[in-house]
Order: C-alpha cells, then sequence, then structure tokens
C-alpha cells in the first residue's frame, strides 16, 4: 500500500519535472490515490456522497508572472522569459479539514481558499479519471506566496524522494522492475494493473513527446503526443532504433546528433539536453528541445533511456517577438530625446546616451553618483532637493507613477529646468524606477518670457493712471483697474460680474455707448469715443475711451477700453472759454471805453479849440480897438501895451492850435493810401511860398508811398518850414532828397542855415522846445515834435546831422 | 452887399458880434445886421414872417442849445430856407468840422483869425463873395 503510494509520487513527480523544465502555463494535475474509504464527499460539492476519496495530490506548476516578464522585456533585460516557472506539489487528506491539508505541504500560511475552490477536484472524482491536467490562472497568488510555494515544492520532491526510497530500501526487494518501464513489468495483482493504467494515462496525457528505449535505442514505447505528432501508429514506431523515427526524416544532422547522444547517455548516464528539429506528419518543421536521460535498475545499470521533446516553435517565435520588442525598446532607449534612467532602491543602474549629453558626463560618471548629487540643495519652490526627491522616490516605489518638475545640476555644476516622470518596474522580481528626464530650460524660458510679459502688461495695468476696463460680450464686467476703481470709489469685488451699462454708464450716455460697442464689433477696430461714468457716489466723470474688441476666434471675447479721465481737462477748456469769452467782453468794453475817451478828447479838443481860443480872441480885439478907438488918448507907452497883449495872445493861440494838432496824431483814424510825395512837396512847397532868396529844390523824383496824406504833409511842412523859417544867409538853399535804403525809402532835408549845435539835437525834438525866443522867431516847439511822432507811427526814426555854421541835414525813413 | 437885405449873424459870443458889426462898418457895408444868439433863435426869427428874410447867414458852428451844425441839418432840410447861402465863421480849425458843414451844402468855411485887421479881411472877402456870386 505504500510502496503503491509511493509509486505514484514518483511517477506524478517525472511529470512535473518535466513540466518543471519545459512546462506550460498555469498547469496543473491532480491525482487521487488509494481505495475507496468512508469519508463521503458532499463536502467536496460533487453532489456524489457515494464516492470516497482518501486523498488527493495536486501539482501546479507556477509560471512566471507574465507581466513581470514583459516589463522586464521593457527595458532590455537580458534574461530568459520563457524560462517555465517552479512547480509545486502538494498532496491533501480529504479526511483532514483543510488547514491540514495545508500542513503537510510544509509549514506555511494557507493557500487561499478560492484558489483550493477553483480546483476542479469535482470534475475529477465525476470523470473517474486518475489523472486530470487543466490550467486555472492563479491571480490571487502575490509574490510572498509564490516564494513558499516554491519551497512546498521543494520539500514535496524532497519528502516524496524519501517516501519512495525508504521503502523500497527496506523491503530489499531485488525483484522491483525500474518504475519507469510501463508495460515492461508484470504486476501480479489487481493494484499493480491498475497504477500500470494510471500511468499509463499520465504518460499519455503529458504535453510531451514522450519515448522510452533500452540502452542500445531500441524504441520501446511512446506516449500518444509523440505518435499522433509522427502520424505513425505507435506499432509500427516501435522495436525500431529511435534516430530512425519519423521525427527526424528530413535532417541526417539531427539523426546522428541524437544517435550519439543515445550513445553516451547509454555509456555515462548523464542527461543531456539540447534544441533540435522535428517533422510532423505534415512535414512541418518544428523546433524542439529534447532531452535523454538514462533510468538505472536497483543495481544501478542503465536500463531505460527515456527522451522526451518539448515543441518549443511557438515559444522560439515568442523568442523571436520579444528579440524584436528588445530592440525596439532598445533603440527607445538608445535614441529617445530624454535622458532615461534606470534606479534601483536610489541608486541608478543604467541611463541612456542621452543622459550623458544632458548631463554632461560620461555613463560611468553619471552611474557611479547618486540622484541628490544631480540636484542644488533647494529646490525652486525652496524645499530642500533630497526631501522632495525622497517624496517623489518613496511614491513611485509604491506604484503611483509621478510626473513633475525638477532643477537639476549637471556634472559641470551649471543648473538647468527638467521635467521627470517616474514609473516603477519590475526586473528580475525586484522593484526598480525608470526616470525620464527632459530639459525644458526652453520652455522655462519661453514660459518666463510670456510670465515677464504678462507682467509687464500687468503691472502697466495696475501702475498706470489711465482706465483700464475689459467688458465681457454679456455685457459684465470682468476686469477694471485700479485707476479706475479709485475713480469710481468701489472695490474690484464690487464690479467683477456686474452689468456695465446700467451700473457704470448715466441713462443719457447709455444709447451713444451701446452704438459704438455695435461699431467696434462691426468694424473690429479701435474707436475712440467720449462718455460719463458714474461714481459710487453718484458724480459724473466725462472719460475719453480708445475701444477695442476682442475676439476669440470668430466670437466677440470682450471689449478692452483704455480711458483718460477728462473731466478736469473739460472743466479747465470750459473755463478757458469762459476767460476767453470774458476778456473779449472786457476788451469791448475797454475798447468802447477807449472809444468813449476818444470822443471825449475830441470833445475837448473842440471845446480847447473853440472855448480857449474865443475869448482869446475876444481879448485881443478889445484891445486892438481900444488901441484904435483911443488913440488920441494913448500915448505911445498905452498902446505898445496893447501891442504886447496882442502878442501874447497870439502866442497862446498858436500854443493851442500846436497842442490840438499833436494830439490829432493818433487819435484822428488814419487814411493812409498811395501817395505821390514828388507833388506832395511841391505842393508843400508851394503852400509855403519860401521867401525870394531861398531856394528849394527836390533832387530826382520822390516816390510814392503808403501814409496819411495829412500826416506827410505835416511831416515835409515843418522840416522844410523850419529850414526856410531859420535860414540867416542872402542865398538859402533847401535840398529836399530821396534814397532807396533797402526795405525802406530815407528822405533828408538839407539846408545852409545856422546849424544846431549837437547839444541841443535831442532837445529840439521836445515838445515846446525852441532854441530862439518866442518873440524873436515866431514858433511853438510844436513841429519837430509833430515830425518825430508821426515818422515813428510808421517805425521810421528822425536824424539830424548838424554842425553850427555849416547847415543841417535831417533824415527819416518810410517804409517802401 | 446886396442892397437892402439883412445879413444874419448866428453867433453866442457877443465880443465876436460886436466884431462883425466893426469889421462890416469898417467896410461900409450898410445892409441890416440881424442877431441870434444860437440856432433855435436863429430858426425863429427865419420863420417868423414879421422878420425879414435874409440875403446871407454867417453862422458860428459852437453854440449853446442848437450849435451850428444841427441848425444846417434844419435849414438845408427846409425847402423855403435851403438856398440862403451859409457861411460858416468859426474859430475851429478842425478837420471832422469842415467836412461836415460842406456835407451841409455851406457856401464858404471862414476861421475866425485872431487879429481883428485880419477878421475885417475875412469878412471883406465874404461881402466880396456875396456880391460877386450869382445867387438864386
Amino acid at each position: 500500500m505504500f510502496r503503491r503510494q509511493c509509486f505514484i509520487y514518483l511517477q506524478l513527480l517525472l511529470g512535473w519535472a518535466t513540466l518543471v523544465c519545459f512546462g506550460g502555463i498555469g498547469q496543473f494535475a491532480l491525482a487521487h490515490a488509494g481505495p475507496p474509504r468512508s469519508r463521503p464527499l458532499d463536502d467536496l460539492g460533487d453532489g456524489r456522497p457515494s464516492q470516497l476519496l482518501q486523498s488527493l495530490t495536486v501539482v501546479w506548476i507556477i509560471p512566471e508572472n507574465p507581466s513581470r516578464a514583459g516589463r522586464q522585456e521593457q527595458v532590455g533585460r537580458e534574461e530568459d522569459s520563457a524560462r517555465p516557472g517552479p512547480a509545486a506539489i502538494v498532496s491533501a487528506d480529504l479526511r483532514a479539514p483543510l488547514p491540514a491539508w495545508l500542513e503537510r505541504a510544509g509549514d506555511c500560511e494557507p493557500v487561499p481558499k478560492p484558489v483550493w475552490e477553483r480546483l476542479p477536484v469535482g470534475r475529477l472524482l465525476r470523470s473517474r479519471d486518475e489523472l486530470y491536467v487543466g490550467q486555472t490562472e492563479l491571480h490571487g497568488l502575490d509574490d510572498r506566496l509564490f516564494w513558499w510555494v516554491l519551497l512546498v515544492v521543494a520539500l514535496a520532491i524532497v519528502l516524496a524522494i524519501c517516501w519512495n526510497r525508504t521503502p523500497c530500501r527496506d523491503s530489499g526487494a531485488g525483484t522491483v522492475a525500474p518504475h519507469g518501464g510501463l508495460g515492461a513489468e508484470r504486476l501480479d495483482d489487481e493494484t499493480t494493473r491498475e497504477t500500470a493504467r494510471r500511468f499509463r494515462a499520465i504518460f499519455d496525457q503529458s504535453l510531451h513527446l514522450t519515448g522510452v528505449m533500452d540502452p542500445q535505442g531500441t524504441l520501446l514505447d511512446v506516449n500518444s503526443p509523440a505518435a499522433e505528432f509522427s502520424g505513425v501508429s505507435r506499432e509500427e514506431l516501435l522495436h525500431k532504433p529511435f534516430w530512425e523515427g519519423p521525427w527526424w526524416r528530413h535532417d541526417s544532422a539531427a539523426r546522428s546528433q541524437v544517435r550519439e547522444a543515445i550513445a553516451r547517455v547509454a555509456h555515462d548516464g548523464e542527461p543531456v539536453r539540447f534544441q533540435t528539429t522535428h517533422v510532423d506528419r505534415d512535414g512541418r518543421l518544428h523546433n524542439i528541445q529534447f532531452s535523454l536521460r538514462a533510468v538505472r535498475d536497483d543495481i544501478g545499470r542503465i536500463a531505460l533511456l527515456i527522451a522526451e521533446g518539448l515543441d518549443i516553435t511557438d515559444l522560439k517565435r515568442s523568442e523571436q517577438a520579444a528579440q524584436d520588442g528588445r530592440e525596439w525598446y532598445r533603440s527607445l532607449f538608445e535614441g529617445a530625446n530624454d535622458a532615461i534612467f534606470l534606479m534601483e532602491e536610489d541608486r541608478f543602474v543604467d541611463c541612456n546616451p542621452r543622459t550623458q549629453a544632458l548631463f554632461g558626463g560620461t555613463r560611468e560618471q553619471i552611474l557611479q553618483l547618486h540622484p541628490y548629487d544631480l540636484s542644488p540643495e533647494f529646490q525652486p519652490d525652496g524645499r530642500p532637493s533630497t526631501q522632495k526627491a525622497l517624496e517623489k522616490i518613496s511614491a513611485a516605489y509604491a506604484g503611483e507613477p509621478q510626473s513633475f518638475e525638477w532643477r537639476h545640476y549637471r556634472i559641470d555644476g551649471s543648473l538647468f529646468d527638467a521635467a521627470v516622470t517616474l514609473n516603477r518596474v519590475f526586473l528580475a522580481g525586484r522593484p526598480h524606477l525608470v526616470a525620464v528626464v527632459r530639459d525644458i530650460t526652453g520652455r522655462k524660458r519661453a514660459d518666463e518670457a510670456l510670465r515677464n510679459e504678462m507682467a509687464f502688461s500687468q503691472t502697466l495695468i495696475h501702475a498706470s493712471p489711465a482706465f483700464f476696463v475689459a467688458i465681457g460680450a454679456d455685457g459684465r464686467t470682468r476686469m477694471m483697474n485700479p485707476a479706475m476703481l479709485n475713480a469710481l470709489g468701489y472695490t474690484a469685488e464690487e464690479v467683477v460680474g456686474k452689468d456695465y451699462m446700467t451700473t457704470f454708464v448715466p441713462d443719457a450716455d447709455r444709447g451713444a455707448l451701446a452704438r459704438i460697442f455695435e461699431q467696434l464689433v462691426v468694424a473690429g477696430r479701435p474707436t475712440l469715443n467720449e462718455n460719463h461714468i458714474m461714481t459710487k457716489d453718484g458724480r459724473l466723470l466725462l472719460v475719453e475711451w480708445h475701444g477695442a474688441p476682442v475676439f476669440k476666434g470668430q466670437e466677440l471675447d470682450y471689449f478692452f477700453g483704455v480711458g483718460i479721465d477728462i473731466t478736469r481737462r473739460r472743466q479747465a477748456e470750459e473755463e478757458i472759454r469762459k476767460l476767453n469769452a470774458e476778456l473779449e467782453q472786457r476788451v469791448r468794453d475797454r475798447t468802447a471805453q477807449l472809444a468813449a475817451a476818444n470822443a471825449a478828447l475830441n470833445e475837448f479838443a473842440y471845446v480847447v479849440s473853440h472855448d480857449l481860443k474865443a475869448p482869446l480872441r475876444a481879448v485881443s480885439q478889445l484891445a486892438q480897438w481900444v488901441s484904435e478907438d483911443y488913440a488920441s488918448v494913448l500915448d505911445e507907452e498905452g498902446k505898445n501895451r496893447l501891442k504886447l497883449i496882442n502878442g501874447r495872445i497870439a502866442r497862446m493861440y498858436n500854443l493851442i492850435d500846436g497842442i490840438l494838432q499833436y494830439s490829432r496824431i493818433g487819435r484822428v483814424e488814419e487814411d493812409r493810401r498811395p501817395i505821390d510825395l514828388d507833388l506832395l512837396v511841391r505842393e508843400v512847397i508851394e503852400a509855403l511860398s519860401p521867401p525870394a532868396h531861398v531856394h528849394v529844390t527836390v533832387e530826382g523824383r520822390l516816390p510814392v508811398v503808403v501814409a496819411d496824406r495829412t500826416q506827410m504833409t505835416q511831416v515835409f511842412q515843418n522840416l522844410i518850414g523850419n529850414a526856410i523859417k531859420f535860414i540867416n544867409k542872402p542865398a538859402g538853399l533847401v535840398t529836399v532828397a530821396c534814397e532807396d535804403a533797402g526795405d525802406r525809402w530815407r528822405f533828408s532835408v538839407t539846408d545852409n542855415g545856422p546849424g544846431i549845435d549837437p547839444k541841443y539835437h535831442e532837445k529840439i525834438f521836445g515838445i515846446f522846445q525852441t532854441l530862439t525866443p518866442r518873440d524873436q522867431q515866431e514858433g511853438t516847439g510844436i513841429g519837430l515834435t509833430l515830425v518825430r511822432r508821426i515818422v515813428e507811427l510808421y517805425s521810421g526814426k528822425v536824424e539830424l546831422e548838424s554842425e553850427v555854421g555849416k547847415g543841417s541835414t535831417f533824415t527819416f525813413t518810410l517804409p517802401k | 452887399m446886396r442892397p437892402n437885405t439883412p445879413i444874419l449873424l448866428v453867433e453866442d459870443d457877443e465880443v465876436d458880434q460886436i466884431t462883425v458889426q466893426r469889421a462890416l462898418r469898417d467896410i461900409h457895408v450898410t445892409n441890416r445886421l440881424l442877431i441870434a444868439a444860437n440856432g433855435e433863435e436863429a430858426l425863429r426869427m427865419l420863420r417868423d414872417p414879421a422878420c425879414e428874410r435874409p440875403g446871407i447867414i454867417l453862422l458860428d458852428l459852437n453854440m449853446p442849445r442848437m450849435n451850428g451844425a444841427e441848425f444846417l441839418r434844419v435849414v438845408k432840410c427846409d425847402a423855403e430856407l435851403k438856398r440862403i447861402p451859409v457861411v460858416v465863421l468859426t474859430s475851429s480849425r478842425e478837420e471832422q468840422d469842415r467836412i461836415e458843414s460842406f456835407n451841409l451844402s455851406v457856401a464858404g468855411y471862414m476861421i475866425k483869425p485872431v487879429d481883428y485887421r485880419q477878421f475885417v479881411e475875412v469878412v471883406r472877402t465874404i461881402d466880396l463873395y456875396w456880391t460877386l456870386s450869382e445867387l438864386p
């Protein structure tokens, strides 16, 4: 009984060992052993309580975690991802509760119940098969479980071997044939036959092409897969040299290789493994992982050879795919424009070429560094780099992919900004981090330039004394700058979102402003307008606006207005306008006053000319009548005094006339028109009727000037008259001349009179200044004063050139 | 001087009245001299049917109540009176007065000289003019 059990274990172990070496994915086998016992199986849920089972052996072939293998490929780890996973062999005593079942496998934690429940025990029982091979996915197994399952496997194998050997040796039965020789052994009892039947089943259910041969290579048995593969029946295959089997028919080299292998294994008993090719019944070539091992009998002779072939064509193909994938990822890794690091714990283990360029060092230099060596002490946000990095790395190791910006040192100590991503990968079962570092200095610089520009605009808007306002397409206020808020007396919170028109624009201006908005949208160009805005306390400000629409795509986004408060300017303009009007009024008033004053002066002059002169004349005439009517009574002295009275009256009469003449200049409206001075001067000379001894001449022809006739007459009359009057020579000569003096005419009146001492040259132009006693020479002293006054009216100047005894020359200019 | 036609002197200054009287006497003009002290009085005399109409009017400009220019404006609008020759006899040398007077159709504009002898010459000239000039 015990031996049978051990035998089963051994058989299972052989199968599993094969699976261990070449096994598929997620396979397991179930076998039950032992005669029916009294325990019902209803707790296994198959609903057939008549079936009793004593024990159950479970083998798991647990593959490597496929996802983990995949990640390894991604970073190009050179590992054989197709390596089969370890197998777990667990026996269960069905009479014991679940924990007891597990205890037999070793000191370990329980297999999760779901795993246990998924095993198709019921199906095994129903089919009454003794071996079941199936697949399941054991998702629940975490890494830790995986390791202790391995441990369990190891323990189970050891136990199985021990149990197998110990009874064999202890029994001392030398007749026992090698256990692998199915069909070659005669089993004398029912149990043995049953066992043989079971192992036949296992043999044929194997996924491997399996054959058994004697040490000479004569094929003793093949399993069903091998026969099916070749397309030849088992009977035809047996008892022939193995290398002449149909699997090798395509390749003599393979044949000789296997032949040599058989010879070698048969000789020294060491198993061999190699890869070769088989052709199947359809002639297709398969890649085969081939193994050959020897089975010794109890006395250690090599009794049998077992050949096993595993079709690894698909494996090869996937290997190729994996290889391609590795190439692909390798090229990405090598050619990436971002620096890519592989980190384990907090150490660099690999980096790509771009890393060297970015950090400015060799791969070796970089890999010697700690990640913190490539960071400044503090990050731009002020946090210590080590602390922040540790956070990020820890989070990434915990399975949260990280993406953040980081300031890095280059090897030469210069700084640059980078965008970094951290992702966890499992390589060789250990967590690693892949760090991708992208240089974003350029982007940062552009960002900063943009930020600076934004800041500049913001500053401009905030610091400007002008008003800035943004009004959304819906009419709501989006933004107002501090200058405008201050002027209106609102806070930003109070205005944002308010309807601009109804909140800030007085009724009277709304229609016009609405039209401006419409025009802005239609024209799409900035416009200029003025309107009032209301302050919080109800005052009105007049603002000159430069408005512009801002479009988002084709749609109006908002209106932007820049305004200047022109309330004061307008007030000032208004004041200036008023002042001007006032001033004009004042000028008008003053002019009227002046006109009145002039009129008064005229009136005064009239009064003077008449009312002052009339009494004088009366006195004069009365005195004259007295001297005439009382001539007989008056003596000479009396008559003489009456004459003196008349003389003084005449002088006073002349003075009054002089004053009137002088005051008339500039008081009486001038009448400037072209005057032919040649003609005028001749008339003057004629009017003066010079005495016979004085000769007055005009040199050349005098020009035509634009002037007031009366004034010109007065000038020449006085100058020529004076010259004639004062001549003291028997042959007097007065010359009137004119010369061109650029833009003016220069006139001169020259005489050969007594001349004037230069010390009097200025004095003679003063009013009522004469150089001779009044009674000697008739004259009021007004003449030259008049001349100078008139000439100055024409922007000219009267000059005198004279010496005593050498005559005098008066010159003056008039405009052409 | 035209016989039996009185001369009307419109003059407020008594000395000037005497001067004219004396000058006429000196040059032996015997026509009756009517004297009015201002324009109003002169108009009254001119329009008084009982008063003989003068052949010539010697007119001072500066007078109280109605001055010479005002008098002229009335007389020159009066169809009965406008043809009587008026000679202005004044002390004003103002251009304005001359222009205005001639605008009002005076027959002459004489300035009263200070000197009596010259005054007599002026009166003589007027007499001559009045004597020689054809009148309507």
